[in-house]
């Protein structure tokens, strides 16, 4: 038996009683009020913490060391297989994912306990129960089920290698935003239960359990997106989301706590919705441990589940328990729960919240329901069925209009009681706008009912957070005599939860445009051999030559195809499919070009290595790239949401003005990656590894590549004599290729400057227009950096002369701005 | 005039009735059978004409070009013995090969053969993700 499986194993053995240990201590010593006890339990935390991480680093530790007498470690890793991947390797399996999700949780666990101990000690004995709980069932599972440090009895000499699809930057960071996201969840679940337990449901607890909210609902949105990134990169279908039971089970609790976070206001506004919300927390961690339960236990038909089937038990057992305790306390607590306030008027805020709600609720159960539906009724009447993408797309289009329609209602409607004339006087412009844009998407082609509705309320959306922020900026440069700019930071510096969520609701409009631009993804097949073409929408495509390329270790089969936007030549791409020797299954690599509104996507398959004949699938994806740039923005909306006060006044300027100023370069980037093929994929290989380096050949290779730069779009200024990307690899081949057929040096490179421009050079030519082409970009850059920064420490030295008011008026930071906007709406 | 509480609680029923409605109705229409071959094969006249979903073990793949020079996959969806003749036309999943436990999705023409729109492959050996075209 391996050294570092007997640690790991004995890492885990020994966490699990001390996680038990800790509990109870914490639990007696609070009964009995002996402080000691209480020390040691959290004491025992921060040991199980430890050991967890351990366990980790033991894991972590074979992976590096290739150390193939662990089973887990020869079913993912390779002593082949790249640094950065061995590190992914400990979630890319159930049981290494078992360990990285324990151990997250004990960051958790180590986190609440540094944080809470001396904030809200009457909660900290609870939170801890609920943490340790969790961290006991999953310490459970590892120790008698899936022991990700059982070891071999016959060591193998190699590992088996990491499946080529996870192999790609998205997948190695999608899992683990996601699982902090998951386990996130069940912190505020456990501030819930003390609150309920002590009675103590102020708005302390309020605050603390929409903090701890939105942090994994933040890390959930992430990898959400990623995951949706990984499968359009790397599954070659053309999609983002496929509606698959694994990704159903990261929405379901999605949807939960993006309900919470709109109801949450209600409460801590009017002090109403108590019971709901506890609800609702209970719900949204439940839905995480059965969301687990799902992808872990084989119940479902699954693209991605894992297939192992025997944790059922465990997990139903652990969902009856969080089901019973949480009922137990919301039932006994009801008296404490019962809020003294009703709703005053059905046209109010607390109306559109809850309105909010329910359709959260609904969509939630809708897509719970698609997904379980098949297992139901297999149970029930034996005959298996499926559930298809058409029921969730069609579910979700009306569930998703009706919450952009609240969306832009929401804020300019008044809590209690709103008047009809004012809110019909705030969205007569929205509603303008957004009945011109319908217009104009009619005209333009988008006729569709479920495209028109949303061009409509998008932009209706847009528009009233566009209002309220010109009302915002204005009601503060009256109230402060500021300038524009000013005033635009100090409203956002001060109500920074306000603009911060605002922002990202501007981040999931620009997910929805993603998503409603998917209705319109258009696909087509043919077939081609080399030098015919074929035309599809205003595109076509020329087949120019097959490029079969074998070395050591794979073969890549690979279609040169010139595309033209009518008669313009846009660029070359370059689908390719390459068959890896230790693999069993061929790798599909799409080949992209990316326009600002659209994305041309084509795949290859079965080329005839005699005729060249290949055929092709091309999709058009229009604005997806919206649904990755939506993820930034909501990003940021988060980053400036959860600002603590005493930072946020010179992060949020630093921070907004640099995206300000950044964001008329992000079309860069459909430049970077202009000519395609283009992802980049680092595979650590040393790119002269099977040359014979006296070869001339070689050293002329070597010259011409080190005066090009790798135009993968995923490198920062590589030479592609140094780059070890799968795309510079394909480079050097062409390369290789022209100088074989006797093509000179300067010709090559000519060649190069004549497909990507001049750009692709590693010293640009300086003189000329050309220089300054080249040049432009970075000096803007630098201009805006610096006019940026003045900018930034005028604002800031302004600011601080007026600190003293801003600090005692502006400091609550949603009644200030409605105050003040009342104010002006109110005199003519 | 009616109590505000009875008001609310009506407003909330003809939401709440027109999601049901809403899920009820799609729901119908995209509701697809999934059977193993064996189960498909013992009851072919009353999946006949029927789009579903049929699992099995991928075997006897072979390729050829229709009129329009695409590739056209042949291939049999095997369990238990008993085997389904499958013709498809698109794009295959990486995964896709001999031995893989696939999931196909289509439904018998009229000349008794079963015509695929979607090919999910699972590779049972070695990974533990399936890939889909």
């Amino acid at each position: 038996m391996s050294p570092l499986s007997l640690a790991g194993s004995h890492f885990l053995a020994l966490a699990l009683p001390t996680a038990i240990l800790s509990l109870l201590f914490y639990l007696i010593g609070e009964k009995r009020e002996i402080e000691a006890l209480k020390v040691s339990a959290q004491r025992g935390t921060i040991l199980t913490f430890l050991l967890i991480t351990a366990a980790v680093v033991t894991l972590l530790a074979a992976f590096f060391t290739d150390d193939f007498s662990l089973a887990y470690v020869v079913g993912h890793s390779s002593s082949t297989l790249p640094l950065f991947y061995k590190f992914a390797g400990l979630w890319a399996g159930l049981d290494g994912s078992i360990l990285f999700w324990t151990w997250l949780v004990a960051l958790y666990s180590f986190i609440l306990l540094k944080t809470q101990k001396n904030k809200n000690p009457d909660w900290m004995p609870t939170i801890n129960a609920v943490m340790m709980s969790s961290l006991i069932f999953f310490l459970s599972l590892m120790i008698f089920a899936n022991n990700p440090f059982s070891p071999l009895l016959d060591p193998a000499s190699e590992g088996k290698g990491l499946n080529p699809l996870l192999q790609n930057i998205a997948m190695a960071v999608h899992p683990p935003s996601l699982y902090l996201g998951f386990t996130g969840f069940a912190v505020p679940f456990a501030f819930g239960l003390a609150a309920l337990r002590t009675r103590r449901l102020d708005s302390g607890w309020i605050e603390e359990s929409r903090t701890w909210t939105i942090i994994p609902w933040f890390f959930l949105t992430l990898g959400l997106i990623l995951g949706g990134a990984w499968a359009y990169v790397e599954l070659g279908w053309g999609g983002f989301w496929a509606w698959d039971p694994v990704e159903n089970a990261a929405f379901i609790p999605w949807l939960l706590a993006t309900a919470y976070l709109h109801s949450v206001m209600v409460q801590k506004r009017r002090g109403m919705l108590m019971v709901w919300n506890v609800v609702l927390v209970s719900l949204t961690f439940l839905m995480t441990i059965f969301g687990t339960y799902l992808t872990r236990s084989g119940v479902v038909q699954s693209v991605h589940a894992f297939s192992e089937g025997h944790l059922g038990p465990f997990f139903l057992g652990f969902m009856a328990l969080i089901i019973l305790v949480s009922m137990y306390f919301i039932v006994t607590r009801l008296d404490s729960l019962k809020g003294s306030q009703g709703l005053e008027s059905f046209f109010s805020k607390e109306s559109a919240f809850l309105l909010n709600n329910i359709i959260l609720l609904v969509a939630a159960f809708a897509v719970c329901w698609g997904t379980l539906f098949p297992t139901m009724t297999e149970f029930v009447t034996g005959e298996r069925t499926s559930v298809g993408p058409p029921f969730f797309n069609q579910i979700m289009g009306p569930i998703g209009l009706t919450l952009l329609a609240l969306m832009g209602i929401g804020p300019m409607v008044s809590w209690k009681k709103a008047q009809a004339s004012l809110v019909a006087n705030n969205l007569f412009l929205p509603l303008l706008g957004g009945l011109i844009a319908g217009i104009i998407g009619w005209v333009i082609g988008i006729r569709q009912w479920y495209g028109t509705g949303s061009v409509i309320l998008i932009t209706f959306a847009f528009g009233t957070v566009l209002m309220e922020l010109v009302h915002g900026i204005r009601a503060v440069r009256l109230q402060k005599k500021l300038g524009f700019l000013d005033s635009f930071v100090t409203l956002v510096v001060t109500s920074n939860r306000r603009y911060g969520g605002y922002l990202v609701h501007v981040g999931v409009l620009f997910l929805f445009m993603g998503i409603a631009g998917s209705v319109f993804k258009q696909e087509a097949d043919f077939a081609l051999k080399p030098g015919e073409s074929f035309s599809f929408q205003n595109y076509r495509f020329n087949y120019i030559s097959p490029e079969i390329t074998t070395e050591p270790h794979k073969t890549e089969v690979a279609a040169k195809v010139d595309l033209y936007l009518g008669d313009k030549k846009l660029g070359s791409i370059r689908p390719s499919k390459g068959f890896y020797n230790a693999s069993e299954q061929p790798s599909t690599e799409a080949a992209f070009y990316h326009r600002a509104l659209v994305d041309v996507y084509l795949i290859i398959a079965n080329l005839d290595e005699k005729t060249g004949r290949a055929d092709f699938r091309v999709t058009l994806n229009p604005l997806i790239s919206f649904i990755w740039f939506g993820g930034v923005v909501i990003l940021l909306g988060v980053g400036i949401l959860v600002l603590p006060a005493s930072v946020k006044k010179s992060w949020v300027k630093g921070l907004g003005m640099l995206v300000f100023l950044f964001l008329p370069f992000s079309p860069m980037h459909s430049s970077w990656a202009a000519n395609s093929g283009m992802v980049h994929e680092e595979t650590g290989e040393d790119p002269f590894l099977y040359m014979d380096a006296a070869d001339p050949l070689t050293i002329r290779l070597k010259e011409v590549a080190d005066k090009l730069l790798c135009q993968c779009g995923g490198c920062v200024r590589t030479t592609l004599k140094a780059c070890t990307c799968t795309f510079a690899h394909k480079e050097r081949s062409r390369i290789l290729a022209m100088l074989r057929a006797g093509s000179s040096d300067e010709d090559t490179l000519n060649a190069f400057i004549k497909e990507y421009k001049l750009t692709v050079l590693t010293v640009p030519p300086s003189e000329g227009f050309f220089g300054m082409g080249v040049m432009l970009p970075p000096i803007a850059l630098l201009f805006s950096i610096i006019g940026g920064s003045i900018f930034i420490r005028r604002a800031a030295l302004r600011n601080r002369k007026s600190a003293p008011p801003v600090a005692t008026i502006l400091s609550e930071d949603d009644g200030y701005a409605d105050k003040l906007k009342k104010e002006l709406d109110e005199t003519p | 005039m009616l109590k505000k509480r009875t008001k609310y609680i009506i407003g909330f029923l003809i939401i709440m009735g027109a999601l049901v409605y809403l899920i009820s109705t799609t729901f119908q229409s995209s509701l697809q059978y999934y059977v193993t071959v064996a189960e498909y094969l013992n009851n072919t006249s009353k999946y006949k004409s029927r789009t579903l979903k049929v699992a099995g073990i991928a075997a006897d793949i072979q390729t050829s070009l229709n009129a329009d020079g695409k590739t056209v996959y042949n291939f049999n969806v095997n369990e238990e013995g008993k085997g389904l003749a499958v013709s498809y036309l698109g794009f295959v999943p990486d995964t896709f090969k001999n031995g893989a436990q696939v999931v196909v999705t289509g439904r018998m023409n009229e000349g008794g053969n079963f015509e695929a729109t979607e090919i999910l492959a699972k590779c049972a050996s070695k990974y533990e993700s399936k890939v889909r075209t």
